[in-house]
């Protein structure tokens, strides 16, 4: 008896700790099942720890914060009026301020706004206001300052760069606010020589329609409709470009080509990468409408993390666009953002910066994040064994994670288990390759049941025939009969 | 002994008449049948009403059954009642707006007989949906053409059966059943809207009865 209550004590007990140490960490534990539903899940990414200014004693604050760049070896941290350089565990390498002009003046840095670096290890910074692009040799003495490009027929429109990248080749992909046509790209030598990647303007036939009604004095007040802006970009492991834009439609996320066309394609039953799929329109207190995204990076095997405005919250997708997990959300409390303004893979974990909290927020992977992370990456280097021992162990973590079922369920079919990888891709809503597994069981089906059948079916016949001809037979000689 | 076999007899001639002799006839020689159904009186309001529940049985099991390749719905949040009406309604909405225009513009057939030539049209469509069915949990995917195809000859076979049926029972020439088939898509339209417009009325009617009948509790209880 008392081994018993001991026993139902501690299944208590544990059931308790799981339902503590669910609801603990991480924050915004959630799925889309594939019928849009919300289903809870486990805690993928859980804050390791927030860093602040006072855990670094060479500078007095973080304010303003605006953006992040990590390479192979540095993270690049950049607030509006400093530059910082971390090692990648975080610590501080140098702090930059100040440069040193042409003329050899001192310049304070200021107004920046955006931070990439090339492998050569130059480092760009924009400042939006000032017009202008600072170019940092690796020692951060500068090189040059890139002014405003020549770019005819736009004398009137303000250059105002954000944000940008450079490519492999060296051209260099720059943001400009309130240039609606599109991504300016910019020769090495600062150079322009193309708009890329215009948003199209869309409108309803519903905006139409009243439209034809207005007069001129209205149509005067009304807002333009203009193309949406782009506000954050990065390049990925393929040397394609990540943008977020601000979109009214569900592209807020778009990966762009060599001739500026969206890449991000998805089969018709599944939702284009655009955050929350259920939000609420209306309200009082709470953050409305669509998730909008505003700062987007990619690790080296093909997934990546987008950063919603609307709700503070992080998304991270695969390579094929499937919604791996969320964290975050607004709030003071741990885990949570106040507004963040800009998120990045450093190494395994994923930072965030809030600009108002004045705080770089570190996340590091939970068990199940790095399981799930492992088997993402496993499945894009095409190591489709290794990703499913991945999945299954995902599986025991999360009942409810469709991915990793029809992970499970590709392994099975390539491994010739069609039976079950039907079962498993059934349940991981995987059409396409159900239809191949399916395809196959039916094909063993008829081969096997096919020569039987058609022995019954001739069988039956040449009964039917036996049966007449006797009948036929009788029937002859009762007639025979009654002539005699 | 003999009487039961001889009700029963009875009973299996008249299910092969009236579900299978006669629908079947409708779909080899349809003018000649719905004439039939029209003054000799073949029409059975069984067969008829057996057609409108199958279709709604049919409109569930397409929701439940229907092969994982092609079907997209979570089928653990079936609503059988909203799909019932789904079948239901529309039939309702098209015989009794069909019945309305119809007795405005001479038409000669009765609301019954409506009702009969829509069912009895609508058999056809119910076997190719059932036999789509079927085949939609053994066909792959580069096969689903047929199920689709088969869909959508029932919805033709529908409208062509219907049709002419109407056309016989109302004794209409071609254009007339045109002219009356669309005004019956308009009396359709204003019967909803007058439907919508009953139910927000009850709806007003009963928050009045309600508010009044609590002031007075609360005033006298």
């Amino acid at each position: 008896m008392t081994k018993r209550l001991i026993c139902l004590l501690l299944a208590l007990m544990t059931l308790f700790s799981c339902a503590l140490a669910d609801g603990r960490n991480g924050s915004s534990n959630y799925l889309y099942t594939p019928y849009e539903e919300i289903i809870p899940a486990p805690p993928a990414y859980t804050l390791k720890y927030s860093l602040t200014a006072r855990d670094y004693p060479e500078i007095d604050s973080l304010d303003n914060l605006v953006d992040i760049y990590v390479d192979d070896d540095a993270v690049y941290i950049l607030c509006a009026k400093r530059l910082l350089v971390l090692e990648m565990d975080l610590s501080l390498r140098k702090v930059l301020t100040g440069y040193k002009d042409a003329e050899g003046n001192e310049v304070a840095l200021d107004g920046c706004s955006g931070i990439t670096v090339t492998p050569e290890k130059e480092i760009y910074i924009t400042q939006s206001e000032k017009s202008q692009i600072l170019n940092f040799n690796p020692d951060y003495s500068l090189k040059r300052v890139m002014g405003r490009p020549e770019i005819i027929g736009y004398d009137n429109v303000k250059y105002r760069p954000t944000k940008m990248v450079v490519d492999a080749a060296g051209r260099l992909y720059v943001i400009s606010k309130g240039m609606y046509e599109g991504i300016l790209e910019l020769n090495a030598d600062g150079t322009f020589t193309r708009f890329f990647g215009v948003n199209e303007v869309t409108f309803t036939p519903w905006q139409l329609f009243w439209r034809m009604f207005a007069t001129k004095e209205q149509r005067a007040r009304q807002s333009l409709w203009l193309p949406s802006d782009f506000t954050n970009l990065c390049i990925d492991q393929d040397g394609f470009l990540f943008a977020t834009l601000m979109a009214d439609d569900e592209m807020t996320v778009k990966r762009l080509n060599a001739k500026g066309q969206n890449i991000i394609k998805v089969d018709a039953e599944k939702p284009y990468p655009q955050g929350d799929l259920w939000t609420n329109e209306s309200g009082f207190g709470i953050p409305t409408g669509k998730s909008q995204f505003i700062a987007v990076d990619v690790n080296d095997f093909g997934a990546y993390v987008c950063l919603d405005s609307t709700r503070s919250r992080v998304f991270c997708y695969n390579e094929d666009h499937s919604l791996l997990f969320i964290f975050g959300g607004p709030g003071d409390r741990e885990g949570y953002f106040r507004n963040p303004v800009d998120v990045s893979f450093v190494g395994e974990y994923i930072v965030v910066l809030d600009a108002l909290a004045q705080s770089i927020e570190v996340f590091a992977p939970t068990q199940y994040g790095k399981v799930l992370m492992n088997a993402v990456k496993h499945q894009y280097l095409y190591e489709y064994d290794v990703a499913a021992k991945y999945w299954e162990e995902a599986l025991t973590y999360n009942h409810n994670l469709t991915l990793a079922y029809s992970g499970v369920g590709r392994m099975l079919l390539r491994s010739g288990e069609e039976e079950e990888a039907m079962e498993y891709l059934k349940m991981g809503d995987d059409r396409k390759y159900y239809d191949k597994a399916y395809e196959k069981v039916r094909t063993a089906t008829l081969r096997e049941y096919f020569v039987p059948g058609i022995c019954v079916l001739l069988g039956l016949i040449a009964l039917r025939i036996v049966y007449k001809v006797v009948k036929k037979i009788v029937k002859n000689k009762r007639k025979d009969r009654a002539r005699i | 002994m003999t009487q039961v076999t001889e009700r029963v007899k009875h009973a299996a001639k008249w299910l092969y008449g009236n579900f299978w002799f006669f629908p079947t006839k409708i779909l080899m020689r349809p003018f000649k049948s719905f004439d039939q159904l029209k003054f000799e009186k073949k029409g059975s309001y069984a067969f008829a009403f057996f057609v409108l529940i199958l279709e709604a049985l049919i409109s569930i099991m397409n929701f439940v059954y229907k092969g994982f390749l092609i079907n997209y719905e979570d089928i653990y949040q079936v609503n059988s009642l909203y799909l019932i009406l789904t079948v239901l309604f529309p039939v309702v909405l098209f015989v009794v707006g069909n019945w309305c225009v119809t007795t405005l513009m001479n038409g000669k057939g009765k609301l019954g007989e409506i009702f009969q030539v829509t069912m009895y049209a609508m058999f056809p469509m119910c076997i190719l949906q059932l036999v789509a069915l079927f085949l939609s949990n053994v066909l792959i995917l580069d096969e689903m053409t047929f199920v689709y195809a088969l869909q959508t000859i029932g919805a033709v076979l529908l409208a062509v059966y219907g049709f002419i049926g109407l056309t016989v029972i109302h004794e209409y020439g071609l254009g007339q059943c045109i002219a009356a088939l669309l005004l019956t898509v308009a009396a359709m339209m204003i019967l909803v809207f007058i439907l919508m417009l009953v139910f927000a009325l009850v709806a007003d009617v009963w928050d009045f009865v309600t508010v009044v009948s609590k002031e007075l509790m609360l005033k006298y209880f």
